[in-house]
């Protein structure tokens, strides 16, 4: 008997056949259908398991927001806010001689509160 | 007429996928399953035809469906919903045969002695049925063997194109790669095919008598 020939094009198309039954797709759609329900259920998170997902998501964002706010409170105290530097000197009675003030001009205020304060302690051996 | 006949249908069942789609995003769980009928038999070929096992398909098709499910709120819409699907299915099947270590079992659907399949390869042979039922199977289990042997691309690239009968700019947007890609890599795998189903093919090999 000669054997049939085929075109390969045709052989390669003929794969479409092979389809399971019914049965094999009424199993695989229950077994889906189970897997789909687990999935869309709101699955139970204790508190731990909550802050521990929350820390993840949003410590990069709070550790970016410290550092800025960090260097707007050092920048802003440096240049408004009066800024006092001591000078100890070992001789004499008291540990503290002379305390020097550096005030930023915009500070008016602050200018004035502590020269009030220093006036008041001048007279216990600082130097101003 | 018939290419813009197709293309209409094409064209329609997109626009139903995006209806489909809105559903879910609105909330609809259940418009899910509308996916799960329409393409699973599709993807099923795909996996198969590329695995060669009903139970690491039937597995893995299980997978891909749970994995678009997970994703489908993140789908754009940026290209077909069955190119997107297909993407995942094709990912996870190469992905499990990268992991596959061991000689793939091959577990078959059987062509048997199906009429469709004669009446499909041999229309008007008069061949008798118990004959032919042996050709088949004999055939069935050379073509697995020889599409087994391509490597994973070139088998991936033959699936779509032969079996599945996408288009070269579909399979190259699936694939993420060049239309020229996909052509060569059809043109190694049929001329890898020929050679070891020669045999079989008109116009190649000797005739047994």
């Amino acid at each position: 008997m000669e054997e049939p020939k085929f075109e390969l094009e045709r052989l390669l198309k003929a794969k479409r056949f092979e389809m399971p039954d019914e049965a094999f797709w009424d199993a695989f759609d229950a077994r889906l259908k189970a897997s789909l329900a687990e999935e869309a259920q709101p699955q139970h998170v204790s508190w731990k398991q909550y802050l521990g997902a929350w820390l993840r998501r949003w410590s990069p964002v709070a550790a970016v927001g410290l550092f800025v706010f960090g260097g707007v409170c050092h920048f802003s105290s440096r240049f408004n806010a009066p800024h006092l530097e001591m000078c100890f000197q070992p001789s004499g009675a008291h540990a503290c001689r002379s305390l020097s003030f550096h005030v930023a001009p915009s500070s008016e205020i602050a200018k004035s509160v502590l020269k009030k304060n220093v006036a008041l302690t001048a007279g216990n051996g600082f130097t101003f | 007429m018939v290419g813009e006949d197709e293309a209409g249908k094409a064209a329609a069942s997109d626009v139903e996928d995006l209806e489909w789609l809105e559903r879910f995003k609105s909330g609809n769980r259940r418009a899910f399953e509308f996916f799960v009928k329409k393409y699973q038999r599709r993807l099923f070929r795909v996996i198969y035809n590329m695995t060669s096992s009903k139970e690491d398909t039937a597995d893995l098709l299980q997978d891909v469906f749970l994995k678009a499910f997970r994703s489908l709120e993140t789908f754009r819409g940026q290209s077909k919903f069955y190119t997107w699907l297909c993407r995942i299915a094709i990912n996870k099947t190469l992905d499990f045969l990268d992991a596959r270590k061991r000689k793939p079992v091959y577990s078959l659907e059987t062509w048997g002695e199906g009429e469709n399949v004669a009446e499909f390869l041999m229309p008007g042979e008069n061949i008798p049925a118990a004959d032919r039922a042996v050709l088949l199977k004999e055939l069935q289990e050379k073509l697995n063997e020889s599409l087994q042997q391509l490597s994973h691309n070139h088998r991936t690239v033959v699936v779509l194109f032969e079996i599945e009968g996408m288009s070269h700019a579909e399979i190259a947007k699936t694939l993420q790669c060049s239309e020229g890609t996909v052509r060569s890599r059809l043109h190694y795998a049929k001329e890898q095919l020929k050679q070891s189903l020669s045999r079989y093919l008109k116009g190649h090999g000797r005739t047994e008598v």
